[in-house]
């Protein structure tokens, strides 16, 4: 770009020299030819000169002699010698003068015999006139032999002198001519003076122009860069390479209180302790040497006590690449940090309570086990040997211990009923989810199958829609529907027919699934409790169970990231929900 | 000549024994029934050596083993017999109260035959036993080495 530019400005200035100079050799020639030209038609004003002066000097002669002739005085006849000496100078000049032209010599030699003869006859009248008197020279010029020569010479001199005049015509018209041709030159190299020059003039103005736009744009540029490193909460600096400040922004100067006077051209030095400006010292020089950036954390105390920065601090170079200084930008982390150990503190103290979580989940976990193994023994030997004890024994009982025998069976099967309830809750809440699309009518005919020693002897009205696939834990859910469906069978019992109602609808981003029927229902105010562990609002006289169902379908659906709820009425009859979203949310457990 | 023994029942709990031949005697098998109290006698037995050295009975159709034992577990023995050439076949029931589902994948990584929960019920328990007694003892066409039944 600079380059074009710098070629356009040298090519510009070569042609408009080579231009002017064009025209001015190009004049300078024609004025040359001009200024020939006159000089030739001088030439020839010269000629005809001479050819009147010969005439002249001819008639000179004449009369002179004329003179002698009447009065035979000598001073006659020396006055007509002096003009036929003036005659053949002439003849000289004229020879010379018209050397250039051939035609001219040619007229002149013709003429030269017919003077010489001329002058010749005047001597002779005039020699004549002395020895044989006047008479004698008189009868000699009555012969008009003189005369008739002199009428030649004349001749020919008039016809030179047309000759002449001629040529004074053309080349008049050739000295015009190239005067002419001149002042076209002289005019052209004018005007192309003239449009060079405003050429030459405009180029400059649109270059001024440009040039106050662009340092117009540099200096709003500067501002602009100014106002924002003077509004960005970093300290900046610029410094060169003996480190002495050339450039700071605001939140520099607000941390010391100084002036910009204060600082530009100080080193750090002037500014701080002298421990503080050797290590700061020391990074300039480490950008400087290694060219690279440095980044350092620092802490600087200010009135409101201390704060830390990170310092990064980076080489500056110039257009041509030349180390001119280093800069730096300091940002203000106290916050930040403070963040980090609040963050730190607060992680350390999850960990803290993941690991007693987790130590806690490891001691339940051992619970269940050993509820599962041990508790379970016990339970067991009761129930065998009370079997065993009825069986050896029962002829020799009363009605009465008989009796007491059941009570203790029961008891022992409700306890393990109890044990393994819990377990599958406990399991429910601790064991891995395995997502995958679940059939949901397969699940539930698969559920209704299997109920079918409770549905002996009901009537049940079944309403049951196509319902949707979903992700979930095939088991997990298998669980739920058993837990509803079962509940809604055994809360039916006492209606003939019994209805049960299942189905979904399709809420946003999730299926509301729902079991109703027309059992015998329960109060609403008592809702709450119908999702906990062991709660129940039937005595197990009325319906059996163990109170761990509701609480198990509701863990499943929270894992499932779902929602559980009911809806009831005493006598009427009850409907159970259940919300799972769509789409799966990929989560851990 | 003592009858010969064709079922190794590996439990620790002395009610458990008890109820189990209980179990198997409805179906006349709590004869062919030999008791290991625990792992370590479970794999006595199997090796004829401890108290058990020079018995004749020759491996047995199956092994019920409880999987909590004192000193050798029921994992444990079933690791072992799994890894033995000789043992490696002789089919094993886990007879236990734990539905724990560690307790189940460890078993059947390690090759378990069968895994029943002893049912709290004991009509229940019964009905599982003898079926399971029948099953191998009777049914189940045991491996080259184990006595069958005359």
């Amino acid at each position: 770009m600079k380059a074009s530019v710098e070629k356009k400005i040298i090519f510009g200035f070569l042609a408009s020299v080579a231009t002017l100079l064009g025209i001015s050799l190009l004049s300078y020639k024609t004025i040359e030819s001009s200024i020939t030209a006159q000089s030739w038609v001088i030439h020839t004003h010269e000629v005809i000169a001479a050819l009147e002066q010969g005439r002249a000097n001819l008639t000179d002669a004449e009369t002179a002699q004329r003179a002698f002739l009447l009065t035979g005085d000598e001073r006659f006849f020396l006055d007509s010698s002096n003009a036929q000496s003036n005659v053949n100078g002439w003849l000289a000049t004229l020879h010379q003068l018209t050397s250039d032209n051939p035609d001219q010599q040619k007229q002149l030699e013709e003429l030269q015999p017919l003077v010489a003869q001329r002058l010749a006859y005047l001597d002779d009248r005039m020699e004549l006139r002395r020895q044989k008197g006047l008479q004698a020279a008189a009868d000699a010029v009555a012969t008009r032999e003189g005369s008739d020569l002199s009428s030649q010479i004349r001749q020919r001199l008039d016809e030179m002198r047309v000759t002449e005049n001629q040529l004074l015509q053309t080349r008049r018209e050739t000295q015009r001519a190239d005067a002419t041709i001149a002042e076209a030159w002289v005019g052209c190299g004018a005007v192309a003076a003239c449009v060079l020059g405003l050429i030459a003039f405009l180029t400059a103005r649109r270059d001024l122009k440009l040039r106050a736009r662009a340092e117009l744009d540099l200096q709003e540029n500067r501002a602009r860069l100014q106002s924002i490193l003077d509004n960005m909460p970093a300290v900046i600096y610029l410094k060169d390479l003996e480190g002495r400040y050339l450039f700071v922004n605001r939140q520099f100067l607000k941390i010391d209180g100084l002036s910009n006077e204060q600082v530009i051209g100080k080193t750090i030095f002037d500014l701080t302790s002298r421990e503080h400006a050797e290590k700061a010292q020391a990074q300039h020089q480490k950008v400087l040497t290694t060219k690279s950036i440095v980044e350092v954390e620092e802490t600087t105390v200010c009135p409101d006590g201390p704060h830390a920065y990170l310092a990064v601090k980076f080489p500056i170079c110039d257009a041509m690449g030349k180390l001119i200084g280093t800069g730096g930008i300091s940002s203000d982390i106290t916050e930040r940090k403070a963040n980090e150990e609040e963050r730190k503190r607060l992680t350390d103290e999850l960990q803290r309570h993941a690991a007693q979580l987790e130590l806690s989940n490891k001691e339940l976990e051992a619970f269940s086990y050993s509820v599962s193994h041990d508790l379970r023994a016990p339970l067991r030997h009761i129930d065998g040997f009370v079997q065993l004890l009825d069986k050896n024994a029962s002829s020799s009982l009363d009605e009465r211990s008989r009796r007491f025998l059941d009570i203790i069976a029961d008891s022992s099967h409700r306890m393990g009923a109890l044990i393994d309830d819990l377990l599958v809750f406990s399991r429910m809440g601790r064991s891995e989810m395995r997502r995958a699309r679940v059939e949901s009518d397969a699940l539930i005919h698969e559920v209704v199958d299997s109920l079918h020693s409770d549905l002996e002897g009901r009537n049940i009205e079944w309403k049951i829609a196509k319902l949707p696939q979903v992700q979930a834990d095939a088991s997990m859910l298998r669980q739920v529907w058993a837990n509803l469906i079962g509940n809604a069978v055994k809360y039916s019992r006492p209606r003939d027919p019994a209805r049960i109602e299942i189905g979904c609808n399709e809420n946003g981003e999730e299926f509301v699934f729902f079991v109703r029927d027309n059992g015998v229902g329960f109060d609403m105010q008592y809702v709450h409790k119908l999702f906990g562990v062991f709660q129940r609002l039937h005595r197990t006289e009325e319906f059996e169970g163990t109170g761990i169902g509701l609480a198990n379908v509701q863990r499943i659906v929270l894992r499932h990231h779902g929602r559980v709820w009911a809806e009831g009425a005493l006598n009427e009859g009850s409907a159970f929900f259940f919300a799972i979203p769509k789409q799966t949310i990929e989560t851990k457990n | 000549m003592a009858p010969l023994k064709r079922i190794l029942l590996a439990e620790d709990n002395e009610r458990d024994v008890e109820l189990t031949l209980a179990a198997l005697d409805e179906h006349n098998l709590a004869n062919e029934v030999t008791v290991a109290r625990d792992g370590a006698e479970a794999l006595d037995y199997l090796y004829a050596r401890g108290k058990f050295t020079g018995h004749a009975n020759g491996l047995p159709v199956v092994v019920l083993l409880d999987l909590k034992m004192p000193k050798v577990d029921g994992l444990e023995v079933l690791r072992q017999m799994r890894s033995d050439d000789t043992l490696r076949h002789v089919p094993v029931v886990m007879v236990t109260s734990s539905r724990e589902e560690q307790d189940l994948v460890r078993s059947y990584q390690l090759g378990v035959n069968a895994y029943v929960v002893k049912p709290v019920d004991f009509q229940k328990f019964v009905d599982s036993v003898k079926q399971l007694g029948v099953f191998w003892a009777v049914i189940n066409e045991p491996p080259p080495g184990a006595v069958k039944r005359a």
